[in-house]
């Protein structure tokens, strides 16, 4: 009987209110994210061109180990991954350009532990899913730098950015 | 009042909403390269002092109002190297202090003296040191010449007596940006 008067009290007395704003507490705070959904990315190589010769190009496949750009993503979910690609490599900050070139299938992602790759350009982001447990997948760069002829020598560089989003389930 | 309560509860779970959140991360690697220079290094001509007396000095300068002119099969006149390039280069050289007659055994004292020039046997531009210097490329990727001329005094000794001295001065050519 006591236990009925006090959830009659609850309910029609002041405690409804706190009732109300416990509920409101409990329930309209923002969902975290699901573990499912969280990527963390991991620059693991750089797109590495060697040593040119002036006035002749040379290409590194994606599939080129010592060579290409490899990045992880670590986690699962379904992401977009682009590229900020720059037109070619300097020899410091207002050096000649040495002249880069990024084909229609100089994009890989592989997923190591799930199996299978997938082929895209890197000129233009790509979206895919990472299933929660196959250990994340790869993506790999690769290109072509194109040295003119009076390419002036030097040990030229630039940064490539990747940029992942990755989209939460609705909750 | 219980309706009020029951209201703000139901607003509660119409206020949980649907949420579509997206995470974005970035990473940065490194594309490089490294192009690799033209350089190649031939010797034109070498340095002779020609025929002297026995006890005399001679001095062959590379560069100034008093240069010499290159030498010949037979004649005597300033060495010259010449050094094609699509960079700037750095240069270091081994001079010996004697020119040795390598059948008697005896030394005469040396010194080299060294300048560039844009053309073989042109004006010479002294440099500070035969031992290291450097010169630029005009046009960096574009391969051209510049000529080192190689001049120098060689000091009599009679004592020395007579005979063929020689001696090499070795040359290290390396390109740099």
């Amino acid at each position: 009987m006591a236990k009925r008067f006090a959830v009659l009290s609850l309910r029609r007395g002041p405690g409804a209110w706190w009732l109300s704003i416990a509920l409101l507490a409990l329930f309209a705070r923002p969902c975290p994210a699901p573990a499912q959904g969280t990527v963390s990315v991991l620059p693991v190589q750089g797109l590495r061109f060697g040593t040119l010769a002036s006035g002749i190009p040379t290409v590194v496949s994606p599939l080129d180990g010592g060579r290409r750009a490899s990045i992880e993503l670590v986690g699962a979910g379904h992401v977009t991954v682009s590229f900020e690609l720059p037109a070619g490599l300097m020899t410091g900050s207002a050096g000649p350009l040495l002249p880069l070139r990024f084909g229609g299938t100089d994009g890989r992602v592989t997923f190591p532990r799930a199996g299978g790759s997938l082929v895209f350009d890197p000129a233009a982001p790509v979206s895919f899913d990472i299933p929660p447990g196959s250990g994340g997948a790869t993506v790999w760069l690769g290109g072509a730098a194109e040295p003119g002829p009076r390419q002036a020598p030097g040990v030229y560089s630039a940064s490539i950015t990747v940029n992942v989003v990755v989209a939460n389930p609705a909750t | 009042m219980k309706k009020l309560a029951l209201s703000l509860a139901a607003l509660a779970f119409a206020a949980v909403p649907a949420i579509a959140s997206a995470q974005t991360a970035s990473a940065t690697v490194t594309a490089s390269a490294t192009v690799q220079a033209s350089l190649t290094a031939a010797t034109t001509h070498q340095l002779k002092f020609g025929t002297l007396a026995m006890g005399s000095s001679s001095t062959l300068n590379s560069s100034g109002t008093t240069q010499a002119a290159l030498s010949g099969l037979t004649t005597a006149g300033l060495g010259q190297i010449q050094v094609g390039h699509n960079s700037n280069v750095n240069v270091t050289a081994t001079v010996p202090t004697v020119l040795t007659n390598s059948t008697s055994g005896q030394t005469l004292g040396f010194a080299a003296n060294c300048a560039t020039a844009t053309t073989s046997g042109g004006t010479g531009t002294t440099v500070a040191s035969c031992a290291s210097f450097s010169f630029s490329a005009a046009a960096p990727g574009t391969v051209q010449s510049t000529y080192v001329l190689v001049g120098g005094t060689v000091t009599g000794n009679a004592a020395s007596g007579v005979g063929t001295f020689t001696g090499d001065v070795d040359f290290t050519f390396t390109a740099s940006n």
